[in-house]
């Protein structure tokens, strides 16, 4: 009997697993443009940003664009891993 | 969105979701970059052409010299307009990116070698054309455009050969490869992904 791989709970969560999804096909991305893909609440996305980082799944550089301040984020190589660790689990149990 | 859990298949859904949205959101208006440098070329090849007709002086071709410039100057005010707009940078767009910054910089590097050596001076149209069709062609290659390809190809080819063979004016070449290499294929992705993206909207 195949055993069901366990998912990580990090990206086992919609907007998370969003957020990791969109930054796996880019080389960057700001905040902006990451609330405006997901269609999150500022707030949300921020507390789940916090989360991916403490992680280390994602770098977060926060910097200026002429007088405005921009978050920027990228995903890390730990991050990257652990996205496709996710995917091969979740084969584990597409498959059944 | 929120951050609740999920079903395998929701999670996998979410995932493709999130990959289409955000290619679909690059491909709008990829063109522009092509349909504005094109312009610019096109604009400065009818002047010198106009310039060099109307007085007989070989000097008009320094104007050249003056794409990069105005180029980089109208890219830098649209950048600034665009500031505050959401930003993101995906692997396609900066890889075709750094393509045509290293056309520009290879282009005024060998016009500047061979106009300040002295000799070869004719051989600055047939290599920029070149260059642009191979810029072109690659450009073509990643975005998977067939038409854009061949577009670039033929500039290459064409251009050069035209130019070296049937001895036909520089500006007539450039200006004709700037719209056949930019002009055109910046306004084939545009209308395509303007399709791609009402399509998906409905």
């Amino acid at each position: 009997m195949q055993e069901f791989k366990k998912l990580n709970p990090l990206l086992h969560s919609e907007l998370r697993l969003a957020v990791i999804s969109l930054l796996m096909e880019l080389e960057e991305a700001d905040f902006v443009y990451i609330r405006e893909m997901t269609g999150s609440t500022a707030g949300n996305l921020s507390v789940q940003i916090d989360k991916l980082s403490a992680a280390g799944y994602i770098d977060v550089e926060k910097g200026f664009s002429g007088k405005k301040p921009r978050t920027t984020c990228r995903i890390t190589e730990a991050g990257r891993m652990a996205f496709e660790e996710y995917v091969e689990s979740l084969k584990s149990y597409i498959s059944r | 969105m929120e951050t609740t859990n999920l079903s395998a298949e929701k999670s996998l859904q979410l995932i493709t979701e999130m990959i289409e949205k955000s290619r679909r959101d690059f491909e709008r208006n990829s063109g522009n970059p092509m349909i504005i440098w094109g312009s610019v070329v096109l604009v400065f090849a009818i002047a010198v052409w106009f310039m060099i007709s109307s007085t007989s002086n070989m000097y008009w071709n320094y104007l050249w010299f003056g794409i990069p410039v105005a180029g980089y100057l109208i890219e830098f005010i649209v950048h600034r307009n665009r500031r505050n707009e959401k930003k993101a940078v995906n692997f396609i767009n900066s890889t075709i990116g750094k393509i045509w910054i290293f056309y520009g910089l290879i282009s005024v590097l060998t016009a500047l070698v061979l106009v300040f050596s002295g000799r070869f001076a004719g051989l600055i149209t047939p290599l920029v054309v070149l260059l642009l069709g191979f810029s072109t062609a690659l450009t073509g290659a990643i975005i998977k455009n067939t038409a854009i390809t061949a577009g670039g190809v033929i500039t290459a080819v064409g251009g050069s050969y035209l130019y070296l063979a049937g001895g036909l004016d520089a500006s007539l070449v450039i200006g004709t490869a700037a719209v056949v290499a930019l002009i055109i294929p910046g306004i084939m992705i545009n209308i395509k992904t303007h399709k791609t993206c009402k399509s998906s909207r409905n």
